[in-house]
């Protein structure tokens, strides 16, 4: 990381002597440009100056700062996307400079950084993460807060509902009428509609399973296990960060689809976004919804503005956020001892001993009772084995004999269901026992096998018996009638060709079947140390900060400005850098500080403007900000790097990237009704980027 | 940690309301709860309760207020009480008594008492309730007046519709008839009724106060439904009528009144196919009352209920009331009226029905407390499976459901091991039930017994009874008349070799047959074919018992011991 000094001596002379001329006065030949940063870095160090330049930092400069800080020193691009929508580019882009000018903030390469000289005085009474978003006292429902509604004993009722489940969803992708009613039975919670809308909950958390992976909905609605698999790894918290994600980052159109069989592109990031909002947010505080989207964007730079929106309502929607009708949002509560009904607020100790409430119970009716409190993982082996009777404070199931040949057909067997069993219920009764065993029997005495038939008239039969065939062979039906695995048929080809088979029959392959799942294979690229300074300062931030107010510069520097000696040209140019706050001493007012340049042409002034256009583009340290009229009269404001000027016909054309995407543009100098030159920062961009 | 001791009840949204078994307060808890809850299971480790509008319309005539129940579930809830669950309490018991039936001056109208206006507009735009009300004013309160035919039909209706009625119109109170029981009876031994039969009978009578004399009383098998019967007839004194399942059972009835009440011969009638004898005391079955020759015709033997001025109805084994038999029960709701059952369960899903026009229930105790007191038997439950043999697994893989049953309950392996269980049982006295009369036929000539049915003529019947109290036989085989009867000998082993598909009340029943109290603890083994829909249905009848608590021990046994 460059400091000040580095940053410093790298700038280009112009931009150089600028400075060093504002602060120390006019610089004397010889001179050591070593020597001249060491003197400016000595006037920032008094105690005097410090107090002076923090004094004039208004509340507009206080957000800039603090939105520096916040994100850790970020790129300037970050700065700009995390003030996307709220700010214009050109304004940020001006706002920089001034505060840069000021010497508050330097670039390092591509990163603002506070010039580490202020910084304690700066964040001892300007830094403040309240700055950046607004916020209030919570008020009514927010000072309770409840967890998500979207629990995990409700997942995993959901899951088990949706083992039998022929079909919740219509074409349309509304809810079927018996569908609802029989949900409504058996799962009340998810009938209710989502918040703010007249939509059942059920929609939302469908949409989301689909996104993950976890859903099928393909006439029937089937949980899919290997999207569970992916949300039984993570914990409480995110797994719904994980459903919120899913479904921001979600754009296909509801309705009956194929198979979703990866989460969209960027699910993980964002969950993990998600999470880290929802817990840095303190309790007890609501703020305002552009906040959350400002914030995920600040985690994820990369993010789309309407992804961050769409996750912010999401976030509404699975009750992560509880939101007031003023549109202040607090947080919900976070990884509760145990996810209680909405009506409820339920206070779970930990769990341990034979009763304990992390422990199911198994009646001998085959009533299984789970507690809210079940690992979740163990719950989902509840709701595979068991069907779903009602969800509840302690939802209840009943094990089935469809349900256990469904896990038997997994590859499961009795005994590991059993002890699976045995080992998060206090006990099982013997029937129980007895009869999952005696269903894996029945289960068990008829088999599907795939695989290759091959089959050996009397006259081949020896053929069998070739050592490089007979370990193939899985199993022999009949004399003559074996079974060999899917996987080794070319294995057997081949060694049906070395066994002196002349003519190798092919086999007709089967169709295959359904999907592959896989999760997201983009890694996670939130920056993690970003994430935990975020919850830090967040957390930190308890107070609400002191307003600043506007911070005139002192009456006495204009009253040093008028017993001066300087023409009207150099008066008006110091009392703009005045204004500008450049000029903190009496000290600094100086002719010699004073340049005069012209900065703007506009109207008929065509040659000024070509003048401007020119200059920048010869310093290359300048933009250009230029103003046109649409069709329709209205002002079209560009922030323009030039590029070159050039004659086409009778027209002069300005070349150029337009800002802040540096789209080429090429605009015509007569239509231009003003053109303003702009620094383009401390540090010049090379034009070849 | 253990959960916080002292809080055993868990109340779910639904209103039903789980209370573990293992947690320190669950007696205490239990007490309480049966004041305003139903109990509706009781497996081994979590009882089942439900807060209903019966419920608690139930304890709010016993004076409870919303309050009170709340303040319980409040004390022993584990979590906090759910919202919905607090208002539907509140908003329940509220509504009892807003609407009251009362009589009037003509003995064939009740005076329906709705003083809130609101509800009174409701019952009118009820199309249901609509056509049996006329708005009237009484005395200065309005309301409706209600056909006193109409009685149980309005009372269904309202209860539908959420409000339950005070039914405070005085019930007929019949020509009156000394029933005393005795303390000693004829063959010398020593009688008296047990407490938990008084308090049934007590619960049942309610001191007579308006709104009782009306509903049903669930008691375990072989807990003495009869004797709280009989208890309510000395209570009551009145002429009363008995309905009951079938010939044999009105014997038997008539019999116990013999045995166990002052009554004399010529005070009881025998109302069956067989005789039409109407006395004080009239025993029938439900069949001859919905008999009829064809079914463009009426009923003719309803005309029984306004034979008499009846002052009691008793309803034996009130889960098997006859639909049509709802319909004069509706007509007849001036009438005390008393069901008795072990199991509330109909197959039909018209407990509500029996509830309104018999009678709500009022009281009910679980099977095992009154096991743990000594009242029944403790019994042993056991499934034995067996495998069909080979010869028949090609016949039952290719009948229809029907079939595949009935060769699966008559797998002949099923002989030799009811022979085992025999053998094992050397000292008791054994009972072979089962569904399929020529299976029990070849059992009682292998096992060289007596057998049982429903066209054993009662003489002999009586004499087998006889030798088996006397020990003189220690096994015989009954045909479904074991179901019902309710003087059957007592046993100690029953071996059900096939039963009615699915019936949990069967199951029931059968147990019952076992649960008198005695020395030993008795058992019940339930033999049935593996791998076969028999397995299935077994499944179901259990259900029940192991609600009521009772463990069922699987075990696998083959042909060979």
């Amino acid at each position: 990381m460059a400091d000040l000094k580095s940053a410093l001596l790298t700038l280009p002379d112009e931009a150089f002597f600028e400075i060093i001329r504002n602060y120390l006065g006019p610089v004397r030949t010889p001179f050591n440009k070593h020597d001249l940063v060491g003197r400016l870095e000595a006037f920032l160090r008094t105690d005097e100056i410090q107090q002076r330049i923090v004094s004039l930092v208004d509340d507009d400069d206080a957000e800039l700062l603090t939105a520096i800080w916040f994100l850790g020193e970020p790129p300037v691009d970050e700065l700009y996307a995390f003030f996307a929508g709220r700010r214009s580019y050109i304004e940020l882009h001006q706002k920089l400079l001034n505060i840069e000018d000021r010497l508050l903030v330097y670039r390092d390469d591509d990163a603002l950084r506070l010039t580490p000289a202020l910084k304690p005085a700066l964040e001892r009474e300007v830094l403040c993460a309240r700055r950046l978003f607004a916020s209030r006292a919570a008020t009514g429902a927010q000072l309770h807060p409840t967890p998500p509604w979207v629990t995990d004993a409700l997942l995993i009722s959901f899951y088990s509902y949706c083992v039998d489940e022929p079909g919740l969803f219509r074409a349309d992708g509304a809810v079927r009428k018996r569908a609802a009613t029989a949900l409504a039975a058996a799962i009340p919670e998810l009938i209710v509609p989502s918040a703010g809308t007249d939509s059942p909950r059920v929609l939302l958390l469908a949409r989301a399973l689909r996104a993950v992976g976890a859903l099928a909905v393909t006439g029937a609605t089937t949980p899919v296990d290997r999207g569970w698999e992916l949300l039984a790894s993570l914990d409480a918290t995110g797994r719904v960060a994980t459903l919120v994600a899913a479904v921001a980052c979600d754009d296909r159109t509801d309705g009956t689809e194929s198979v979703q069989t990866v989460p969209p592109t960027g699910t993980n990031d964002l969950a993990v976004a998600v999470e880290a909002v929802w817990n840095a947010l303190p309790s007890g505080i609501a703020v305002d919804a552009a906040c959350i989207e400002r914030l995920l964007v600040a985690l994820l730079p990369d993010l789309p503005a309407d992804r961050a929106r769409r996750a912010r309502e999401a976030m509404g929607l699975f009750g992560v956020l509880c939101f007031a009708e003023d549109g202040f949002c607090a947080p919900a509560r976070r990884e509760p001892p145990a996810a209680a009904l909405p009506s409820t607020q339920v206070q779970e100790p930990q769990t341990q001993g034979a009763h304990s409430l992390a422990r199911i119970v198994v009646q001998p009716n085959f009533e299984v009772v789970m507690p809210q409190h079940i690992g979740f993982d163990d719950g989902l082996f509840v709701a595979r084995i068991a069907a779903l009777e009602r969800h509840d404070t302690y939802p209840r199931f009943e094990i089935t004999k469809p349900r256990v040949a469904r896990v038997l057909q997994g590859g499961a067997s009795a005994s590991q269901i059993v002890d699976r069993l045995r080992s998060i219920a206090p006990s099982v009764p013997q029937n129980v026992a007895t009869t999952i065993n005696s269903w894996s029997d029945e289960f068990e005495s008829i088999r599907l096998v795939r695989g290759v038939v091959m089959t050996l008239s009397p006259t081949r039969r020896h053929v069998a018996s070739h050592a490089h065939i007979a370990e193939l062979i899985d199993r022999e039906f009949a004399p003559g009638v074996y079974l060999i695995s899917d996987a080794n048929v070319e294995r057997l080809r081949s060694a049906l060709g070395d066994a002196g088979v002349e003519i190798v029959p092919e086999v007709a392959r089967p169709r295959p079947t359904g999907n592959v799942i896989a999760t997201d294979p983009h890694p996670v690229s939130v920056d993690r140390r970003r994430l935990s300074s975020f919850a830090t300062i967040i957390a930190s931030s308890s107070e609400e900060p002191a307003r600043l107010g506007r911070r005139e510069p002192s009456a006495q520097l204009k009253a040093a400005l008028e017993s001066t000696d300087l023409s009207d040209d150099q008066r008006r140019e110091m009392a703009a850098r005045i204004d500008r706050k450049l000029i903190i001493t009496a000290e600094q007012i100086s002719p010699e500080v004073v340049r005069s340049e012209r900065s703007e042409a506009k109207g008929f002034d065509y040659v000024g403007k070509v003048r401007l256009i020119e200059q920048a583009i010869r310093t290359g340290a300048s933009h250009l900000e230029t103003i046109e009229r649409s069709a329709d009269g209205e002002p079209i404001r560009r922030l323009v790097e030039p590029v070159e000027i050039r004659r086409t016909g009778d027209e002069l054309i300005l070349h150029g990237r337009e800002l802040p995407g540096r789209e080429p543009v090429e605009l015509r100098v007569r239509k231009l009704g003003l053109v303003r030159r702009i620094r383009a920062g401390l540090v010049a961009r090379a034009r070849t980027q | 940690m253990q959960p916080p001791a002292g809080t055993p009840l868990i109340i779910q949204s639904d209103a039903s309301l789980l209370l573990d078994v293992h947690d320190p307060g669950f007696e205490e808890a239990r007490a309480e709860l049966t004041a305003f809850a139903e109990l509706e299971k009781s497996p081994e480790h979590m009882h089942t309760y439900r807060l209903t509008p019966l419920s608690l319309w139930n304890a709010a005539s016993a004076g409870l207020t919303a309050d009170d129940v709340l303040g319980v579930l409040d004390r022993y809830g584990r979590y906090p009480t759910p919202e919905n669950v607090r208002f539907f309490v509140t908003d329940t018991i509220s509504r009892f008594g807003k609407i009251g039936l009362h009589a009037t001056d003509e003995p064939n109208r009740l005076f329906l008492d709705v003083p809130d206006r609101a509800i009174r507009q409701e019952l009118i735009n009820n199309k249901r309730v609509a056509p049996l009300i006329e708005p009237t004013d009484q005395d200065g309160r309005a309301g409706f007046t209600v056909a006193l035919y109409d009685r149980g039909t309005i009372k269904q209706e309202l209860t539908q519709i959420g409000y339950p009625v005070r039914d405070e119109a005085p019930l007929k109170d019949g020509d009156p008839l000394t029933v005393a029981l005795r303390d000693t009876t004829p063959s010398g031994g020593l009688f008296h009724v047990r407490d938990y039969q008084v308090e049934a009978a007590m619960a049942f009578h309610g001191a007579g106060l308006p709104g009782t004399g009306f509903g049903t009383i669930v008691l375990p098998c072989g807990a003495g439904k009869t004797i709280v019967g009989m208890k309510v007839m000395e209570i009551i004194a009145t002429n009363t009528l008995i309905l009951t399942t079938n010939v044999a059972a009105v014997h038997q009835w008539m019999d116990e009144l013999l045995d166990k009440t002052m009554l004399s011969p010529d005070d009881i009638g025998e109302y069956t196919g067989d005789h039409k004898i109407i006395r004080p005391v009239t025993v029938a079955t439900y069949q001859i009352l919905v008999w009829r020759r064809d079914r463009t015709e009426d009923f003719p033997h309803f005309q029984l209920f306004r034979e008499r001025n009846w002052g009691l109805i008793i309803y034996d084994e009130v889960h098997l009331l006859p639909a049509p038999v709802f319909r004069v029960t509706a007509e007849i709701q001036a009438v005390r009226r008393l069901g008795l059952t072990a199991t509330l369960v109909r197959e039909d899903s018209r407990e509500s029905d029996v509830f309104s026009l018999v009678g709500p229930k009022r009281y009910d105790v679980p099977w095992k407390e009154l096991e743990q007191k000594g009242w029944i038997a403790e019994a042993n439950c056991y499934e034995i499976r067996i495998d069909l043999p080979e010869s028949l697994k090609l016949d039952y893989a290719v009948a229809d459901k029907r079939g595949k049953f009935r060769i699966a309950s008559e797998n002949p392996r099923k002989v030799d091991i009811a022979k085992q269980i025999i053998e094992n049982h050397r000292e008791d006295s054994i009972m072979v039930i089962g569904q399929y009369l020529d299976q029990l036929g070849e059992l009682a000539r292998e096992l060289d017994v007596p057998i049982i049915t429903g066209k054993t003529p009662n003489a002999q019947r009586e004499e087998i009874y006889g030798r088996f109290r006397r020990g003189e036989l220690h096994v015989i085989v009954v045909s479904k008349v074991a179901n019902f009867a309710i003087d059957l000998p007592d046993a100690s082993v029953a071996i059900q070799v096939s039963g009615t598909f699915g019936s949990r009340q069967e199951e029931a029943q059968r147990l019952g047959r076992i649960l008198r109290p005695k020395a030993r603890n008795s058992s019940f083994y339930s033999v049935i074919s593996r791998y076969t829909t028999e397995e299935t249905f077994a499944a179901n009848r259990q259900k029940f018992l192991t609600e009521q608590g009772y463990k069922y021990h699987i075990e696998i046994w083959d042909s060979d011991g």
